[in-house]
C-alpha cells in the first residue's frame, strides 16, 4: 500500500525535525514525546540528538499515529466527549536500561500506546473500545491491541489501545498487517477479535 | 378585563383559548408570565433598552491590589438598544446608543459575554470555564496582564515549556519549591549570583564536580570546617601556601615528606625526632647560640667527628694530646691571652624535657587520639550512591519513584520484569512491596468481566455516523 501523506505535513519536505514539527493540524511531535509512561524530550535520546536522518524517520513513522490523531480529533460524530491521550510514546528508558522488545519499537516511534478520557477525566471504558472498534475498521496497522490490567494497587481498571506500525520507508510504500488482540495483565487474552473488559 | 371581547366558537375543546381581544392594560399572557412586576403600569419595552436599567455581567470585583479597570457603562437611550429578554431573565442586548456601544450577552445568573464601547471583551463564569483548542493557540497582549488563581493552578505541558523574559524574572514563594528535572540543569547568568539558606544546605553530587574560578574565592566559616575525602588530596599554589591555627595544628600521616630550598621550623619548647630520624645540617646549637661551652645544648651519644674542644672525654678515639689537654700548658700565637680557659670538668649538661619519641610512643600517636590518622571510609560499599541514584530499589530502570503509568511503560519489555536491583531482588517485587504494583499483576491473567466483542476479519457497522478520512478497508488510500 502508498500512503499519499498530507503534503503539508510530509517529514520528507522537512529540512529539520524538531519536537515542534507538525505532523497533522494540531498534532506535533511533542505530542509522542511527553506521554505519562515515559516523559521526555528528543535530546535526551542519542540517536535523535543530533542525527536528522533519524529525526525525520522518526517523523515518518508518527505521522501514521497522527493520522491516528486526525481521525478522533473532529470526529464529532463519534468522539466529541473524549480526549485521545498519548500514555507511551517515544521510549528513553532507564538510566542504564538496555532497550528492548516493544520498548524499543516504541523509541523508534513504531508502538504508540493511547488512553481515552472522558469528561470526568477518568478512563472512558466504552470510548476506548469504540475507539479501538473504530481504528480496527478505518485506519492502517501492523497490530491493534486492547489491553486491560489491573496493575494499581487501588485495584482500578486500566484500559489502553496500542498501536503498532511498520517501519515507513521514504516512498510510504508499506504493508500492514491488520492484526488485532486484546490483552489483560500483560497476557493475551484474545487473538483476532477486540473483548471489550468491564470492571466489577 | 379586554376593551373588547369577541366570542369563538370552538367547540369543546376547553384547551383553547375561547376568547380573544385586548386587555385593557394592552397584555393577555395567558401563563400569567407577563408582564412582569417591574412593567406594571409602564411601557413593556424592556427597561434596558430604555436606558432605566444597565444589563452587567457578574464580575465580583477586583482581586486585592488589582482592579478590573472597567469603565462605567452608558445607560442605553432609546430606540438604540435592541434588547431581548426571555421569560427566565436570559439577554441579549446590541446597543447602539452613542458613547455606549456594546454587545451583550448574558445568562440570567449573571455570566455571560460583553463586548463594551471601549473594545473591552469581559467574559464571565460563574462556575467552571472550559475552553478546548483543537490546534494552536495564540494569545497576544499588548498591554500588562495578570493571573490570579484563588486556588491551585497546575500547569502541564507535554512538549517543551519555553519562558523568555524581557525584564526581570521574580518568583516568590510563600512555601516549599521543589524542583525535579530528570536531565540536565543548566544555568547561566550574566552578572552576579547571590544564594542565601537560612537553614540548612545539602549538596549531593554523586559523579564529578569541577568548580572553576577564574577570580577569587574566600570561605567564611564560623563553626568547624570539616573535609573528608576518601582518596587524595592536592593542593597547588602558583605563590604562597599558609596554615595557621590559633591554638593546634596536627598533621599525621605513615609518610610526611617536606621538602624546601629554604626551610625553617621552629617552636619555643618541643621535641623533633624519632628512633630512627637521622639529622643532617651544619650547626647544631643550643638556646644560647653558637656560644662555645655556654650554647646550652647536651648531645648524648657517641660522636664521630672533629671537636673543637671535648669537656670531658671518657674516650677519644684519636687524640694524640689529649692526656695534656686538660689545660693549656702554653699560649700560642692566635690564642686567648693568659692561654685556655679554665674549663669546667664534669659539667652537668642539659637533661630532655620530653620522653625519648620511641618507635612505640609514635605508633601509638598514629594509631590513637587526636593526633592519629582518621581512617576515611566514604560509601564504601556505594550503599549511600545506590541509594541516591535508587538502584538499590530499581537497578538500572528508574532513578526516580515511578508512577503506574512508567511502570506499565517499562514492563512492555519482558527484560524488565525480570530485572533485579543492586540487592539482587526483582524489581517487580520491590514494587509490589512498596504498593506501586498490584500483587497479583503477574498472576491474574483473566478479566473481571467481558463486554462486546468484535471480530477482527468483521467490520463492525456503524449508523447514522459520517466516517471520516478512510472509507472502509482504506480503499480511499490504497493504490496497488
Amino acid at each position: 500500500m502508498i500512503i499519499i501523506p498530507d503534503p503539508v505535513y510530509n517529514p520528507n519536505h522537512l529540512d529539520k525535525v524538531t519536537t515542534t514539527t507538525k505532523l497533522a493540524p494540531g498534532v506535533s511531535i511533542s505530542k509522542f514525546f511527553g506521554s505519562k509512561g515515559n516523559p521526555c524530550s528528543m535530546t535526551s535520546i542519542a540517536k535523535y540528538r543530533t542525527n536528522q536522518d533519524a529525526r525525520v524517520q522518526l517523523a515518518r513513522n508518527l505521522y501514521i499515529h497522527a493520522e491516528l490523531f486526525r481521525s478522533i480529533n473532529g470526529n464529532v460524530d463519534m468522539f466529541k466527549d473524549v480526549r485521545l491521550v498519548v500514555s507511551e510514546g517515544v521510549y528513553r528508558g532507564g538510566p542504564l536500561e538496555l532497550i528492548g522488545g516493544d520498548n524499543q519499537k516504541k523509541q523508534d516511534g513504531l508502538l504508540v500506546v493511547y488512553k481515552v478520557f472522558g469528561e470526568d477525566g477518568e478512563i472512558d471504558y466504552e470510548r476506548t473500545f469504540d475507539l479501538a472498534d473504530y481504528w480496527k475498521d478505518y485506519m492502517v496497522y501492523e497490530k491493534l491491541s486492547l489491553e486491560y490490567d489491573k496493575w494499581d494497587p487501588s485495584g482500578k481498571l486500566n484500559a489502553q489501545v496500542a498501536v503498532e506500525i511498520p517501519k515507513i520507508p521514504e516512498s510510504f510504500d508499506v504493508d500492514f498487517g491488520m492484526k488485532v488482540e486484546t490483552n489483560f495483565n500483560g497476557h493475551l487474552f484474545s487473538a483476532n477479535e477486540l473483548i471489550e473488559v468491564v470492571d466489577n | 378585563m379586554t376593551t373588547q371581547i369577541k366570542k369563538i366558537n370552538l367547540g369543546d375543546n376547553p384547551a383553547v383559548e375561547n376568547t380573544e381581544g385586548v386587555p385593557l392594560d394592552g397584555f393577555q399572557d395567558p401563563t400569567g408570565e407577563y408582564p412582569k412586576r417591574e412593567y406594571h403600569y409602564g411601557s413593556s419595552i424592556n427597561r434596558s433598552a430604555r436606558g432605566l436599567k444597565v444589563e452587567n455581567l457578574y464580575l465580583g470585583g477586583g482581586s486585592p491590589a488589582n482592579p478590573l479597570n472597567l469603565e462605567d457603562q452608558e445607560p442605553s437611550r432609546f430606540p438604540f438598544n435592541q434588547v431581548k429578554e426571555t421569560a427566565s431573565g436570559h439577554v441579549i442586548s446590541y446597543d447602539d446608543t452613542p458613547g455606549g456601544e456594546r454587545i451583550l450577552i448574558k445568562h440570567r445568573k449573571g455570566a455571560g459575554v460583553e463586548i463594551r464601547a471601549d473594545g473591552s471583551v469581559v467574559i464571565s463564569a460563574l462556575k467552571n470555564k472550559v475552553e478546548v483548542t483543537g490546534g494552536d493557540q495564540t494569545v497576544i497582549v499588548e498591554g500588562n496582564g495578570k493571573l490570579v488563581y484563588n486556588g491551585d493552578l497546575t500547569l502541564e505541558v507535554t512538549g517543551d515549556y519555553n519562558v523568555n523574559v524581557g525584564g526581570d524574572y521574580r518568583v516568590n514563594v510563600d512555601g516549599n519549591s521543589e524542583t525535579n528535572i530528570r536531565r540536565s540543569n543548566v544555568t547561566q547568568v550574566g552578572l552576579n549570583t547571590k544564594y542565601t539558606t537560612k537553614g540548612t544546605a545539602t549538596y549531593k553530587t554523586v559523579e564529578h564536580e569541577a568548580r572553576l574560578i577564574l577570580g577569587n574565592e574566600d570561605h567564611v566559616v564560623k563553626g568547624y570546617y570539616k573535609n573528608n575525602v576518601g582518596a587524595e588530596i592536592e593542593m597547588f599554589t602558583a605563590n604562597r601556601f599558609q596554615v595557621s591555627a590559633e591554638e593546634h595544628i596536627g598533621m599525621s600521616a605513615l609518610n610526611a615528606n617536606i621538602q624546601a630550598t629554604d626551610i625553617s621550623i621552629l617552636g619555643m619548647r618541643g621535641a623533633i625526632g624519632g628512633e630512627a630520624v637521622e639529622f643532617t645540617g651544619p650547626v647544631y646549637m643550643g638556646p644560647k647560640g653558637a656560644k662555645a661551652f655556654a650554647s646550652g645544648a647536651a648531645f648524648y651519644g657517641s660522636f664521630h667527628g672533629q671537636a673543637l674542644e671535648a669537656i670531658n672525654s671518657g674516650f677519644a678515639y684519636k687524640a694524640e694530646n689529649a692526656k695534656t689537654a686538660m689545660v693549656a700548658s702554653k699560649e700560642k700565637a692566635g690564642q686567648p691571652e693568659g692561654g685556655a680557659p679554665e674549663c669546667p670538668k664534669r659539667m652537668e649538661g642539659p637533661t630532655p624535657v620530653k620522653p625519648v619519641p620511641k618507635t612505640d610512643a609514635v605508633a601509638n600517636l598514629l594509631m590513637s587520639g587526636h593526633l592519629s590518622i582518621k581512617p576515611i571510609v566514604i560509601d564504601e560499599e556505594d550503599k549511600l550512591l545506590y541509594s541516591i541514584l535508587l538502584r538499590d530499589d530499581y537497578g538500572d530502570l528508574y532513578e526516580k519513584e515511578p508512577t503506574i503509568d512508567e511502570i506499565r511503560s517499562s514492563l512492555r519489555d519482558p527484560a524488565n520484569k525480570e530485572l533485579k536491583n543492586y540487592q539482587d531482588t526483582k524489581v517487580v517485587d520491590v514494587m509490589v512491596q512498596k504498593n506501586m504494583l498490584s500483587a497479583d499483576w503477574n498472576v491474574n491473567i483473566f478479566p473481571p468481566k467481558v463486554n462486546r466483542i468484535s471480530k477482527g476479519n468483521e467490520v463492525t457497522p456503524r449508523y447514522g455516523y459520517i466516517a471520516l478520512g478512510n472509507s472502509v478497508n482504506n480503499r480511499g488510500k490504497r493504490f496497488k
